[in-house]
């Protein structure tokens, strides 16, 4: 059963809140969110009335320690996410890193490493890739947590 | 090589479906802010936390609050709607001043209390903003006033309670995201809550001091905007009011249409510069100037002037193909229902 997205956005943000992330803020499926700024990932150039024009936001930006944790939330597993976090953490990264800095003053410097992650609901097995981790959400809470190889080491 | 562990975490969908029984429910778009909500009064712990589904598959009295548009929260007590509430981070500024508009006009028709909790000043972020801070300038933003009169406006026809709330902010202009920003909002909950249980009438709740109070700290807000600009001495820039008989002589129109519109004197014309047919932000705006500029009464018929809506990018095919639609699309609607006429490329009105 596919879950709603807010349900997936909720438990994820609440079960990386127990483990000692600190939610920097992100983009909440249908609204707001108390607890979470909205960090825009703007292009340098855009200004004025096209500063939107190729932004990008993540739907949960946390960090614990130097390491930066993306995570794409949605019902059930998304490719064009994936993609969408590929390109903010390569072509996109100094925009990322600039977003960071202004709405959360986090320092280039205080980032170490950058885990991208995708939030779903449990059902079909989609492959992990080897950077990523993937977090299936149950109904009932729970959540399961499935690490690529590269990243294996990495405790959420 | 794939590393799994299992995490049981407190509270499942079983958990916020299930409580104890209560004759309040609290429909939500999204789940975050239902719970929030909830956290409000202490007589809405026990509530059922229930997502507001596609119109047509809730019960009928919130179907009927969906009309125009969907709001963040509604509030029933059995099958009763005891509040609407709308929250949003951004400032009404430009054309977010009437996006969420329809959502609480909707409410006002049917005397459903509504609350609108937003920002009346706050740090617009971006690039601009980094420069300004660069500068060590503040980049705020401040609401549009005419937002806080199409409101009374609103309330005034049709003798319901719309309540603006402001969401407070720090020195640095940020929102305040810690629950001492709910201090308003929770009270005036508490007082619609109270008043619920005690069903007492809409009219008794408007008086209430607090309300009272809350609705003031909003008309001081919309005066010193007023006082602080002049631009709002002229009309917005998307719009224009001119004489029907040269609007008629201007374009094409079946003589149905033209008879209709030459009950008027004056026509309201709202330019809409869209490319494609869409709701947002453009349906909300026109409810929001109909309602500033054109409503002397609660029947979209009673008008000072017509209200045409200006789709100089939508050809006469484009529009009837998606009136044709099959699904019922909430932009049709809206602009077929609250426009004496529909002025679309070529100057061919409808």
């Amino acid at each position: 059963m596919l879950l709603p997205e807010d349900f997936i956005f909720v438990t994820v943000k609440r079960f990386l809140i127990c483990r000692g992330w600190q939610i920097l803020g992100g983009e909440p499926p249908n609204g707001t969110s108390d607890d979470i700024i909205r960090i825009v990932i703007r292009p340098k150039s855009m200004k004025g009335r096209f500063h939107s024009l190729g932004a990008l936001k993540v739907d949960l930006i946390s960090k614990r320690g130097n390491t930066l944790l993306l995570t794409e939330v949605k019902s059930d597993y998304s490719g064009y996410d994936k993609r969408k976090l590929d390109r903010i953490t390569t072509t996109r990264l100094i925009d990322l890193k600039n977003a960071l800095w202004e709405r959360c003053k986090i320092r280039e410097d205080d980032i170490g490493r950058i885990v991208k992650s995708l939030a779903f609901s449990y059902g079909k097995e989609y492959p992990v890739d080897e950077q990523y981790i993937h977090f299936r959400v149950r109904g009932d809470g729970t959540v399961l947590i499935i690490k690529g190889r590269q990243i294996s080491a990495i405790e959420v | 090589m794939r590393n799994r562990t299992r995490e049981n975490m407190r509270g499942g969908l079983g958990n916020y479906m299930d409580g104890l029984p209560s004759k309040f429910a609290i429909y939500y778009d999204a789940l975050q802010e239902g719970k929030w909500f909830q956290s409000l009064d202490s007589h809405l712990a026990s509530a059922r936390l229930l997502k507001m589904l596609n119109k047509g598959q809730n019960p009928p009295n919130i179907d009927d609050l969906l009309k125009y548009d969907r709001p963040d929260i509604i509030l029933t007590y059995g099958s009763r709607p005891s509040l609407v509430l709308e929250r949003t981070e951004e400032v009404p500024t430009g054309h977010n001043v009437g996006q969420r508009f329809a959502r609480i006009v909707r409410a006002a028709e049917v005397r459903v209390p509504a609350v609108y909790f937003f920002p009346f000043v706050a740090q617009k972020h971006g690039k601009e903003s980094q420069d300004r801070e660069a500068e060590q300038k503040t980049n705020q933003r401040y609401v549009n006033a005419r937002l806080f009169e199409a409101l009374e406006r609103l309330e005034e026809i049709h003798k319901s309670l719309v309540i603006p709330i402001n969401w407070p902010v720090d020195k640095g202009y940020e929102l305040l995201r810690t629950s001492q920003k709910d201090q308003e909002v929770q009270r005036i909950v508490s007082l619609v809550v109270d008043a619920t249980l005690s069903n007492l009438p809409l009219e008794q709740l408007r008086a209430n001091p607090f309300i009272a109070e809350i609705k003031e700290k909003a008309r001081r807000e919309r005066d010193q905007r007023l006082a602080s600009q002049s631009r709002y001495s002229e009309p917005p820039p998307s719009v224009k009011i001119i004489d029907t008989d040269s609007l008629i002589k201007a374009c094409s129109m079946h003589k149905t249409v033209a008879a209709r519109l030459s009950s008027r004197k004056n026509s309201l014309v709202y330019e809409i510069g869209m490319n494609y047919i869409r709701s947002d932000p453009y349906t909300g705006m026109l409810l929001f100037y109909d309602y500033l500029l054109t409503r002397t009464g609660p029947h979209s018929s009673q008008r000072s002037m017509n209200l045409v809506a200006k789709m100089p990018n939508i050809s006469l095919d484009d529009w009837k193909r998606k009136c044709a639609s099959k699904s019922a699309r909430k932009d049709i609607f809206l602009f077929s229902n609250f426009s004496d006429a529909i002025l679309l490329a070529g100057d061919m009105a409808v």
